[in-house]
């Protein structure tokens, strides 16, 4: 087993796993791709939040293995196995957005909110802003990602904080009132707040003053309501 | 002048009783029945072990933090282990928290989230987990063991076990939304079989034993999970809806087991044999 494992990737900052018990786990599931098949030949070329791992062993050898996309792994062939390589992510991203993580990620980098349906509506936060969100990050803790917003009804105006280092950039997705998503298909990395960090984004980025027929109109509305002939249907409940 | 002692007496004596069956959570130890006269089988009603109001903190398992979790992120399996302990999957929060007279005596961390965090089973100092496919060994530290079911030829499946878990393959739902079960055995070899309302231990010969009351929790419940315990015990985990929202979760003793000391699981390991590094390493 090793006993440090450092993932590299554009998508985050650099993280060093020294947790024994993560170790572990990782180690185990890469034994068990280590007994598959593998192939020469690369299944999917599409790129899906590619990471470089380095395993350290105390004698000071290193084992490089690249997560390719979602369900494969290259260690000079490509090892494809969806249940296998979706938990190495599990595991990878629980080091990586631990809370302490994610407020590290905040401090050290360039931050802007944007509302992703309305382009180009966005704000930089300031450093006393960072560190509000920072610390509000303190207090998130992870959730299985059926417990977030489902991908049938996504909240609106979707609200998002871009984040941008040296050498990576991320993107947080607020998912409902309460959740932050670490992955664009609404079903990744989700953790869960207590509302306060979706305020503090609402109040420092509010929907802009829009006329009738504005998309933005609606979402500065209090309540949604599609009415037809025969039905009212409320959408108030997806608004953000 | 005695009557007023008596009053107070009596006052303090309610006092006692209600405090000590409201609030926190707690659990009773499992009792061995008494026999019973020959021919007739014991008939017990269910004992409310544990009562967790859903929530954001351990203590509530489920996260929702502006109110209560729904439906699948809730605790969603429950187990027993050989000293009475409660364990029970919190899917939302992906830990098993574990119950004994105190209210919360464990937090396990699963090694990975789980879509489906099914079947938990307490064999030895590890864990047992079922993902829709796959199923898992662990121990309480969250170090993963084993994984099992990676491919279709062999490991060891819960299928494949004489079983005592609500997913074995010869239940059915009835359109009550109550389960039915058939076929399922302790490590005695008594047979069990549930039915909409009633729950009968059966022994080798086929005499009934015992029947348990299932709970019913009004306005409206649903059983989650069942748990058969070695020697007999019969565990159930509900879900309480109000509002249409699951608002706690309940675990109660329906039947109580008939002996402290069967042999625990004695079956896994002709099952796992079927693939070397696959081997139960419990």
């Amino acid at each position: 087993m090793p006993s440090k494992l450092e993932i590299r990737s554009k998508l985050w900052p650099p993280i060093q796993i020294e947790d024994p018990v993560l170790l572990n786990n990782f180690w185990h599931l890469m034994q068990e791709i280590g007994k598959l098949t593998p192939r020469s030949a690369r299944l999917d070329k599409t790129d899906y939040r590619p990471m470089t791992l380095v395993a350290s062993w105390p004698s000071g050898s290193k084992k490089e293995f690249k997560l390719v996309n979602r369900d494969s792994l290259l260690y000079g062939s490509y090892y494809h196995h969806a249940f296998l390589n979706r938990r190495i992510r599990d595991l990878l991203a629980k080091a990586m957005y631990n809370p302490a993580n994610l407020a590290r990620a905040v401090l050290t980098s360039e931050i802007e909110v944007v509302l992703l349906d309305l382009p180009g509506v966005k704000r930089r936060l300031n450093e006393e802003e960072k560190n509000l969100f920072a610390l509000g990050l303190i207090d998130t803790f992870r959730v299985n990602y059926r417990e977030a917003t489902q991908p049938c009804d996504p909240p609106f105006p979707l609200y998002a904080l871009d984040l941008k280092g040296k050498g990576w950039q991320a993107r947080m997705y607020f998912a409902g009132e309460h959740y932050i998503n670490m992955d664009e298909e609404w079903y990744g990395h989700t953790f869960a707040h207590d509302g306060s960090l979706l305020r503090m984004v609402q109040e420092w980025l509010p929907v802009p003053a829009a006329k009738p027929g504005e998309l933005a109109y609606l979402y500065r509305a209090e309540e949604l309501k599609i009415v037809e002939t025969d039905t009212v249907s409320d959408l108030t409940y997806w608004k953000n | 002048m005695k009557h007023r002692v008596l009053g107070v007496l009596w006052l303090v004596l309610f006092c006692f009783i209600f405090t000590s069956c409201a609030g926190e959570p707690r659990l009773q130890k499992g009792i061995i029945p008494r026999e019973t006269a020959a021919g007739e089988p014991l008939e017990e009603k269910p004992v409310l072990l544990l009562d967790l109001p859903l929530g954001p903190t351990y203590t509530t398992p489920g996260v929702d933090p502006g109110g209560v979790s729904r439906d699948g992120k809730c605790p969603t399996s429950l187990a027993v282990g050989p000293d009475g302990s409660i364990y029970i999957v919190d899917a939302a929060r992906n830990k098993v928290l574990v119950y004994d007279q105190n209210p919360l005596t464990g937090v396990i961390e699963l090694p990975f989230i789980d879509q489906e965090a099914w079947d938990l089973m307490v064999i030895g100092d590890r864990l047992f987990l079922r993902d829709y496919q796959f199923e898992y060994l662990f121990d309480h530290q969250g170090l993963l063991h084993q994984i099992c079911g990676l491919d279709d030829s062999s490991g060891f499946t819960l299928h494949d076990l004489p079983s005592r878990r609500s997913s074995e393959t010869t239940y059915r739902q009835c359109p009550d939304f109550n389960w039915v079960f058939e076929q399922v055995t302790d490590g005695l070899g008594n047979r069990y079989s549930f039915s909409n309302t009633i729950i009968r231990r059966v022994d080798h010969s086929g005499q009934e034993m015992a029947r348990g009351q299932l709970p019913k929790i009004m306005p409206y419940s649903s059983i989650a999970d069942f748990f058969i315990t070695p020697g007999g015990g019969v565990y159930t985990l509900s879900w309480v809806y109000e509002t249409g929202n699951i608002t706690r979760a309940l675990v109660h003793r329906v039947l109580s087991p008939v002996s402290d000391s069967a042999p625990d699981i004695p079956f896994l390991q002709p099952y796992c044999s079927l693939r070397p590094s696959c081997a139960l390493q419990a």
